[in-house]
């Protein structure tokens, strides 16, 4: 009990990092530890062999990440106003907020355990508003795997096979290395 | 040996040793032998072979088993192989007379590999993930690196990733209806899920705005090829599924949806290709009135057979890749082209420019043309027992037909004199070589088209 708490808190607190800080550095340490979460919530079904399939396949596509960001212009972080960041931040706990309400019916289409599904639901409503508040495809990139992370943790707990597995984590490190290819000419003009 | 292996794995390893050559033009001449083998070998080749083999035959097993799934491809698929590997080598074929440097050239074998073994993998759900392997490599194949303009791109790229967990989800639904039979309230979660999958992979409204965003964003011939592609392996795939479960083939809401979002989409494509002024853009809005027609065709299938599909999209892949061809062109001249600027470029590029009006002259079902015996089908079929869709449907294709009068009138408003179509350019001569086939073809077009009912020969519950 105590544990779930502390995931669900674990994994909203990572979400806010990442909608609140305009720091790329932050960013990227979030969704380092949404994998750590998932890798942990996952662990609780399935074996750690494949469970960890997970965990080093995204902290592979994180590590493929920041070496393009440190590479771009992208490492000039735009200052925030405390306004949007405060905006940010309540839009994202308004999506908590409205999938715990939700969370419970939605529990009675899947029957996987509360924990997972909050978690999951949570991770991609906040990707979704996260990738909604861009137009930098970098960021977009990120949105785009936090709701994959999320989507991890529903359907890791309803099946587990090696294939699916195995497809998931190439498609991670795919859009990783799909951020790479733009960020490179990024840094090609900002070395020109 | 296996059929996946040839058609599947062999294409994507031949891609990497291709991309190893620095030379363009071998590596272009190389794609192009190397699709049209793969396309002739599903002549000679025999899967599955029960009787005696004959002297050119080669007889191979139809399963490739990885990881506890299989990849099956069976005798009746290889039309489908054929036709795509065979659109690989003719794409491969305009790309070189065109001089144009396509970015498929020669990851478009690696885009073909993963399409076949989306639509081959067995249980067909887990295409999802494949599909989604194939939208984010198509990536690079539509845009390089330097681009500034990646709205499209990225819409592009988040829409087909939202499509993935709602199919996933209803196959595990699906997986569970094997074993027990689903209660109605199953059978609405499930419909919902697929549907919204569907919607997200079809660029259905209000999910379509990337459409017209990323063909503007790219080159018609690598926007051409990866949508068109991309299009007919969806609708291959949303058919196994209506084949596949019995449920939903006579799940009536399913096929209203499909019907009322065809005559959506259709109405929208039209209507954002009569006003619209980027000739870019009016390919994008020309696919997604596509989209609603075989949408359409789609649904009918349910009550007259599967047949009418295979015909229209049949006439469409050839009518789109001769718009595609003739806009690219265009943009030899210039690029961005509009549709002010249409009748002075056709002074100078007659050919493109008569290619252009002949396939949307197509594509809204003109007679004559090759687009005209499968609409006329549909006009048939939707006026014995939805006329309210036919209306609409035929006021989405006079959209179309106003659109290239309004282009017509242009021309000869602007050019007094008699304009050559031929000038002896190769490029010309080639185009125009293409479009002769094509006028002809609008005379005899069951011989074309009826090779595509072969399609759907492995969809035995849809062929009435």
């Amino acid at each position: 009990m105590i544990l779930n708490t502390l995931l669900i808190f674990s994994a909203l607190g990572a979400v806010g990092l990442m909608f609140v800080t305009s720091d790329w550095r932050m960013r990227i340490a979030g969704l380092a530890s949404l994998y750590l979460i998932g890798f942990v919530v996952i662990l609780q079904i399935w074996p750690v062999a494949l469970a960890s399939v997970k965990l080093i396949s995204g902290w592979m596509g994180i590590a493929l990440l920041s070496t393009s960001m440190l590479n771009s212009m992208n490492q000039a972080n735009s200052h925030r106003f405390t306004s949007e960041m405060v905006f940010r931040f309540l839009m994202a706990v308004l999506i908590w907020i409205v999938i715990a309400a939700i969370a419970p019916s939605i529990n009675e289409w899947l029957p996987i355990p509360y924990t997972n599904l909050y978690i999951g639901l949570s991770l991609m409503g906040s990707g979704l508003l996260f990738m909604s508040l861009t137009d930098d495809f970098s960021e977009i990139v990120l949105g785009l795997l936090t709701i994959l992370v999320g989507f991890d943790i529903i359907y890791s707990s309803l099946e587990g096979s090696a294939l699916v597995t195995g497809i998931y984590a190439f498609i991670i490190i795919l859009i990783c290395l799909l951020n790479v290819y733009f960020s490179s000419a990024v840094s090609d003009r900002g070395e020109e | 040996m296996n059929a996946p292996l040839i058609w599947i794995i062999s294409p994507a390893v031949v891609s990497i040793f291709l991309f190893l050559i620095k030379n363009r033009q071998i590596r272009s001449y190389l794609y192009l032998g190397l699709s049209f083998i793969f396309a002739v070998l599903t002549l000679f080749i025999k899967i599955d072979l029960t009787s005696e083999k004959g002297l050119f035959t080669i007889g191979i097993s139809s399963i490739l088993n990885i990881l506890g799934r299989s990849f099956i491809m069976l005798e009746k698929d290889k039309f489908l192989i054929f036709l795509v590997y065979f659109f690989n080598a003719i794409w491969g074929v305009v790309s070189i007379i065109l001089k144009k440097s396509t970015r498929f050239i020669p990851f478009g074998l690696m885009y073909t590999a993963f399409l076949l073994a989306a639509v081959s993998v067995e249980p067909f759900l887990y295409s999802a993930l494949i599909i989604e392997i194939a939208v984010i490599m198509s990536i690079p194949l539509l845009v390089n690196s330097h681009t500034d303009r990646k709205i499209g791109i990225s819409r592009y790229l988040i829409f087909q990733t939202m499509a993935m967990p709602f199919i996933l989800l209803a196959g595990w639904f699906l997986a569970g209806g094997e074993i027990s039979p689903m209660n109605p309230e199953q059978l609405i979660q499930v419909t919902l899920l697929l549907g919204l999958g569907f919607i997200y992979w079809l660029a259905i409204f209000p999910f379509h705005s990337w459409v017209p965003m990323v063909f503007d964003e790219t080159d018609p011939i690598n926007s051409g090829y990866i949508f068109l592609l991309l299009q007919f392996i969806f609708f291959i795939l949303i058919l196994k599924y209506i084949n596949g479960f019995a449920w939903l083939r006579t799940y009536p809401v399913f096929f209203q949806a499909l019907r009322f979002l065809g005559i959506i989409m259709a109405l929208f494509g039209s209507i954002g290709l009569f006003f619209e002024k980027s000739v870019r853009k009016l390919i994008g809005y020309e696919f997604l009135h596509s989209i609603g027609i075989l949408l359409v065709s789609v649904d009918l299938s349910a009550t007259r057979g599967i047949t009418l599909f295979t015909y229209l999209i049949g006439s469409r892949l050839i009518s789109f890749s001769l718009l595609s061809w003739s806009v690219s062109r265009f943009e030899s001249l210039e690029k961005r082209i509009s549709v002010y600027s249409f009748s002075d470029l056709t002074q100078k590029r007659p050919v493109a420019g008569a290619g252009f009006l002949f396939s949307l002259l197509s594509l809204s079902g003109m007679p004559f043309t090759i687009g005209f015996p499968p609409l006329q089908t549909l006009y048939q079929y939707l006026a014995a027992g939805y006329p309210t869709v036919l209306v609409l449907m035929i006021i989405s294709n006079i959209l179309i037909t106003v659109t290239v009068f309004k282009l017509i009138k242009e021309i000869i408003r602007k050019n007094n004199e008699f304009i050559y179509l031929l000038n002896g350019v190769k490029e010309d001569l080639f185009l125009c070589s293409i479009l002769m086939i094509f006028i002809i073809s609008g005379f005899f077009p069951r011989t074309i088209l009826i090779r595509f009912e072969h399609l759907v020969s492995g969809l035995e519950f849809l062929i009435k």
